[in-house]
């Protein structure tokens, strides 16, 4: 059955809602296998399924019964079982916050917020797809004695905890910060500014950009460069004209989740800017300041926002091909 | 046209050592070497992508040892093509064309006409075959008019049949356009089909280099010699004999053509020697009676090793001509050459 985690996966996120929606969801689900595979066999599954009429957590029989009617072997079937277990540990609260709060009735104050996140996270990419381009060529085309330091020291942000990576930033770039303030009397700042968010989202997420970068540019020959040099090209143009085309999904992929990550990221931007909140900074506000129901519209609304976006991203770039391949 | 003096050059772990190379215009030069005796390094230096630790590299008179590949008048043609994936053929054409300001559509096509390309200008490289994508690199490389033109081992991958027709387009299209070529190959026959001079490397260093014909009957060290299979033997010289030296060689007497004295080598063209069961009538001055010793099969040829008095030699045979001698191996054979096929080595 090519179906058999999705069916899986199903079964088990109807389950917590008690017995009538997964009795019906089982019915559909059992039809479905019966009408694949035209295996009679399949039709029990219903009947197993009410018994958990009588006790909600028997539903779980019903759930065994189909993972052990499909055909498969012994050892697919068990990691089914665990797979589906694992995907609807991240689904199901997500799916319940939807239940449980409808994203509508929020302060109107979220938009704001939520464009704030847009705009910083956005900022936060396309600095970061221009610093992490020639960092990433680099590590990508040369060895030199101390490249696996570099390479250690990019992906710091990623280790270190988002807390203190904003304590780090403020120390440096805040108001009387060894940088910040000497920026701030020509008129540049970052604590509790736009600027110090784009400052926080970048540091936390230029690592995804430039590892991706990289092995865009390692699986790019550097003979393409040294062939066009020959043809009259400049290594500048060489690069913009033939290795760049040839990375284009790489450029994507790092980019989305770049700005993924600068998103939702919290920690560190709340150390150097609380104000102007970003989304994640205002429903922290909700919740501190009057509670979790308070702050549940507003949760369900980002979160739909956020999934909106996320699955839009992958679609497109399903279908967005390195140029060549 | 070319000319390399005192050249080094290191990369990485591998150092090449150029003391004199001269390439005429014109010249068809074929690089033959071992693995990692520096051929591509060699090549791309010249090219211009790798910066040398000393030395010179000069075209046409003018040093072009610090000049960036793009205005060193110089392309080059690698094994796996490195074409542009995400250009049309045309596109690839067009791009050296495009840089120059030059976009000029009668000469793509003329350059693909000339390559036999002209159906495939709409085609993404990835969708050539091998031999159809060595062509569009060859037209991408030529359409700039180069001084030089660099291959390197640009027939490898393609099988037998092939491979021998792209010879023949492409040294039509060298011959035509007039272009100086420098080609890495490992193929013996390539060398000597398209080369006018052969070069043969070795560990980072020229072992020989000079006129195809030269390279092949006067190789300077049993190294060249084994490159380009050649026979090579040691003897003392006895004497004249008319106008032919009679030199010693095991047991034997082998007469040239040429002056020598006391101890000499000597290379015979396995192609040079004709073998035969009876005693022949011939103007041939050189007659061995010996025994063949070993017989393999190597493509579409034999290799027949005929051994003599403290010696040995290697001749070439079709299958067809084993056949026809009905030659076995341990059969008393007589070989026979020329004095003048006999060369003398340094």
């Amino acid at each position: 059955m090519r179906v058999l985690l999705l069916y899986t996966i199903l079964l088990l996120l109807i389950l917590p809602f008690g017995a009538v929606p997964f009795i019906i969801t089982s019915i559909i689900l059992f039809l479905a296998a019966y009408l694949e595979s035209r295996d009679k066999k399949f039709l029990v599954g219903p009947l197993v399924a009410l018994i958990s009429f009588l006790w909600l957590p028997l539903a779980v029989v019903a759930v065994l019964t189909m993972i052990y009617l499909s055909d498969e072997e012994p050892f697919i079937k068990a990691t089914t079982l665990i797979a589906s277990l694992t995907v609807v540990f991240i689904l199901f609260p997500i799916v319940y916050l939807f239940v449980s709060a409808p994203p509508w009735g929020f302060p109107s104050q979220l938009y704001l917020t939520l464009i704030t996140s847009i705009v910083a996270a956005t900022s936060a990419t396309l600095i970061g797809i221009f610093l992490a381009l020639p960092l990433s060529y680099i590590l990508a085309r040369k060895n030199f004695p101390g490249k696996g330091f570099v390479e250690g020291a990019v992906d710091l942000p990623i280790v270190i905890p988002h807390t203190v990576a904003g304590i780090v930033l403020l120390i440096v770039f805040g108001s009387a910060g060894i940088i910040g303030a000497p920026l701030e009397k020509i008129g540049v700042r970052f604590y509790y500014a736009l600027p110090g968010i784009i400052l926080a989202m970048l540091f936390v997420s230029i690592p995804f950009l430039i590892n991706q970068l990289r092995e865009g540019i390692e699986k790019v020959d550097e003979r393409y460069e040294l062939v066009a040099m020959s043809l009259g090209a400049s290594r500048t143009r060489a690069f913009f004209t033939v290795v760049l085309p040839q990375i284009k999904r790489n450029i994507l992929a790092g980019s989305i989740n770049s700005w993924a990550r600068a998103m939702s990221e919290f920690g560190a931007v709340i150390m150097i800017a609380f104000y102007p909140m970003i989304a994640p900074t205002y429903i922290y506000f909700l919740f501190t300041n009057y509670g979790l129901n308070a702050a549940l519209p507003a949760t369900s609304f980002i979160l739909l926002v956020t999934l909106t976006i996320f699955i839009t991203l992958r679609v497109l770039f399903g279908r967005v091909k390195n140029a060549g391949n | 046209m070319l000319e390399i003096e005192n050249l080094r050059v290191r990369l990485g772990s591998t150092v090449i050592e150029i003391p004199e190379m001269k390439v005429s215009e014109g010249d068809y030069v074929a690089i033959m070497g071992t693995t990692g005796a520096g051929k591509t390094v060699l090549i791309e230096t010249i090219a211009g992508f790798y910066p040398q630790e000393q030395g010179s590299i000069k075209i046409n008179g003018k040093d072009v040892s610090k000049l960036p590949p793009s205005k060193r008048g110089v392309a080059i043609v690698y094994q796996d093509y490195m074409l542009f994936p995400h250009m049309t053929v045309r596109e690839n054409l067009a791009y050296p064309l495009k840089i120059r300001k030059n976009h000029d559509e009668k000469r793509i096509i003329r350059m693909a006409q000339m390559l036999e390309i002209e159906h495939l200008l709409d085609r993404m490289p990835g969708t050539l075959s091998g031999g159809e994508q060595q062509r569009v690199a060859l037209a991408r490389a030529l359409i700039i008019e180069p001084k030089l033109l660099l291959m390197d081992e640009p027939f490898s991958s393609l099988d037998r049949k092939t491979r021998e027709r792209i010879r023949k387009i492409v040294k039509n299209a060298i011959e035509r356009t007039g272009t100086t070529v420098i080609h890495i190959t490992h193929n013996l026959e390539t060398a000597r089909i398209m080369a006018n001079k052969i070069a043969i490397m070795h560990d980072g260093t020229l072992m020989q280099y000079g006129d195809t014909d030269e390279i092949l009957s006067r190789p300077n060290t049993e190294f060249v010699a084994e490159f380009v299979d050649t026979n090579i033997l040691r003897g003392t010289v006895m004497g004249t004999e008319g106008k032919l030296t009679t030199v010693a060689v095991g047991n034997e007497r082998i007469f040239i053509s040429e002056r020598a004295q006391g101890e000499v080598y000597l290379s015979i063209r396995p192609e040079e020697i004709i073998i035969s069961r009876e005693k022949l009538r011939s103007s041939m001055r050189n007659c061995l009676n010996g025994k063949i010793a070993k017989m393999t099969p190597a493509g579409n040829v034999v290799r027949i090793t005929l051994s003599f008095h403290g010696f040995s030699l290697f001749c070439i045979l079709t299958p067809n001509a084993v056949s026809a001698l009905s030659l076995e191996e341990g059969d008393e054979v007589f070989a026979y050459f020329k004095a003048s096929s006999v060369k003398l080595i340094a």
